[in-house]
């Protein structure tokens, strides 16, 4: 039966335009937030000046270098994750054209960058992805659930590689709005900690390579081994007490895996620094894995939340420190909520074998979770 | 592997303005209430004996919550203040939420936006979903409401949302699919990138089943 692989990570974030610079950072304990936010650091763009693009371009191609993929014909895939797509190249526009500064001309002219698809056709042209594409925009849970999706094509045979990229771009929409649900901290988030005073806006693109093999890869980082998707059917924002839909979420990952929760070692968490998420999403966490206790950690502190393409950088983190036999604590956290009964690692420590799970929540009620195996530990 | 359409739903723009909606639905935008009255409609013909839990949702949409999103960022523009509902109803995926609040669905959900071939890929990845069984059964959701936008620029565009609700299996005297029957939004250059989502092979295709049943 065939594996599903990582075999290429890319990314972009506030710490930098490659995984190894965000790597390196998380190692030495460096945030990229800055008065709350994550922006990317000033870089002068290398394909184009679409921001979106770029990132996604950026990310993708270190992704490839990586997997060794040299061409991307029909049996190569490309799963796009956002909720913010190209909206930089027309949303002044709309408002200059509302005011009655701009034309109504050059407002459609721009405006015809509107539809999220756009960025899927043209990183599908720009990379020569001859193969199926899909866009999913699906909030934060976007990019887990690209990757699943991914792997369903792949064990499907429908492709035989697939390319999934999440991005997002820091806009007054999302910064503005978010601040009107009092959801962000001026300070640098601090994931379950009980003085934690929200979440931290983030930018970037994650990239990843998804390919079958029959046995062990050579170029294999960790396998995709199972997934769970599921909706709250709550609240729009809000996540469902308890966190049963998260629960559910892990629970339906966990079977896909053929696992149990004792075969968990690490848990990367959502862990936005939200007093909500935390909660709901810690209670979710002790309430299925009880006394198995692996550790729990969350990253963004680092990092920040970068909504849609937050599962596809986080993951790519997550693989990073597996390959190098780690897994990572939460920085940031110095006092432990007592109300979320969790096993916070207090250092990065090793992992050199056993499962990973990665949860991601997300507005509208979507929870997605993907068991990720360590190349020692891939079912054969 | 086969598949099967077992119900179906629609709901036209038109007819928004005669529609009774429930007091918890007041606050929706018209996305919200096109697609969940298409939805209701074809959750009509579920079987007995299928939970909730059970059923998929995949909501497809190329402008997405466009108008509420125009309103959220004029009205910031205008008066400085960001109002909390209309942020969160301009996410694109809050018609997905709101579908599966106000229908139970609390299985699987996805929202795709694949431009011109949003239909297809939301159809696709119904099929997926039966297939690989994440799910009994699978609605799929396309819509579209752009009015703001249409007037700004002077055309006419229909809006609408159609559901169909599919099945792997012929268990319950279902109608067998092909694989690519729901086909792609065509664009016109007049108004683009709007969409006129009742000239869709997926709208029409539908519109048909529910006129012979």
């Amino acid at each position: 039966m065939s594996v599903v692989w990582l075999t290429g990570l890319g990314t972009i974030s506030p710490l930098g335009t490659s995984l190894e610079s965000l790597w390196s950072a998380c190692r030495s304990n460096q945030s990229g937030i800055v008065e709350g936010l994550g922006r990317v650091p000033k870089y002068a763009p290398q394909y184009t000046n679409n921001r979106a693009l770029d990132f996604s371009l950026i990310s993708a191609r270190e992704a490839l270098a990586q997997a060794q993929w040299n061409s991307l014909g029909q049996e190569t895939g490309l799963i796009v994750a956002t909720t913010t797509g190209y909206f930089l190249e027309w949303h002044s526009s709309l408002i200059s054209n509302y005011s009655g500064s701009e034309s109504l001309e050059d407002f459609r002219t721009k405006f015809s960058n509107q539809p999220l698809g756009k960025l899927t056709e043209e990183l599908a042209q720009q990379l020569g992805v001859g193969g199926p594409t899909m866009l999913l925009t699906s909030a934060c849970s976007a990019a887990t659930q690209a990757i699943a999706l991914a792997a369903l094509w792949i064990s499907q045979g429908r492709v035989k590689k697939c390319l999934v990229v999440g991005v997002e771009v820091l806009c007054d929409l999302t910064m503005d709005g978010f601040k009107s649900l009092q959801l962000l901290s001026p300070q640098t988030a601090r994931p379950f900690d009980q003085n934690r005073t929200g979440i931290n806006l983030s930018e970037g693109a994650g990239a990843l390579c998804l390919e079958a093999c029959e046995s062990s890869h050579p170029n294999g980082l960790a396998a995709v081994s199972g997934f769970g998707v599921t909706t709250d059917a709550f609240h729009m924002t809000g996540p469902a007490p308890g966190g049963d839909g998260s629960r559910r979420a892990m629970e339906r990952a966990l079977r896909g895996a053929n696992l149990a929760p004792k075969d968990i070692a690490w848990i990367h968490a959502h862990g936005t620094g939200s007093m909500a998420n935390d909660l709901s999403e810690g209670q979710a966490i002790a309430s299925l894995f009880g006394e198995s206790r692996p550790w729990v950690s969350s990253t963004k502190w680092i990092h920040g939340h970068a909504l849609a393409a937050s599962g596809a950088i986080e993951t790519a983190l997550v693989v990073k420190a597996m390959s190098e036999n780690l897994l990572l604590h939460t920085r940031g956290l110095e006092n432990p909520d007592p109300a979320i009964q969790l096993n916070h690692p207090g250092q990065d420590l090793e992992l050199s074998k056993g499962h990973v799970l990665k949860n991601t929540l997300g507005f509208g009620g979507t929870n997605a979770s993907l068991i990720l195996s360590h190349r020692k530990s891939v079912a054969q | 592997m086969k598949y099967f359409l077992i119900g179906a739903g629609i709901c036209r723009e038109n007819e928004l303005q005669d529609l009774a909606l429930p007091p918890a639905w007041r606050k929706a935008t018209r996305n919200m209430v096109m697609a969940t009255t298409s939805v209701q409609r074809a959750l009509s013909f579920l079987p007995e004996g299928i939970s909730r839990q059970e059923i998929a949702l995949v909501v497809g949409s190329n402008s997405g919550e466009l108008e509420t999103s125009v309103d959220f960022l004029v009205t910031l523009a205008n008066t400085g203040v960001a109002r909390p509902l209309l942020f969160q109803n301009s996410l694109h995926n809050a018609t997905t939420g709101f579908i599966a609040i106000q229908c139970g669905l609390n299985g699987p959900t996805f929202s795709v936006s694949n431009h011109l071939r949003t239909p297809q890929d939301s159809i696709d990845l119904g099929y997926d979903l039966l297939a690989s069984g994440a799910a009994k059964l699978v609605l799929v959701t396309l819509v579209e409401g752009h009015r703001k936008i249409s007037e700004r620029f002077g055309v006419e565009v229909a809006e609408g949302a159609v559901t169909a609700l599919l099945c792997r299996n012929d268990d319950h005297g279902s109608y067998e699919l092909s694989m690519q029957w729901a086909g792609e939004y065509q664009q016109q250059a007049s108004s683009q990138p709007l969409v006129d989502i009742t000239q869709s092979p997926f709208f029409e295709f539908v519109s048909q089943w529910l006129n012979k049943k």
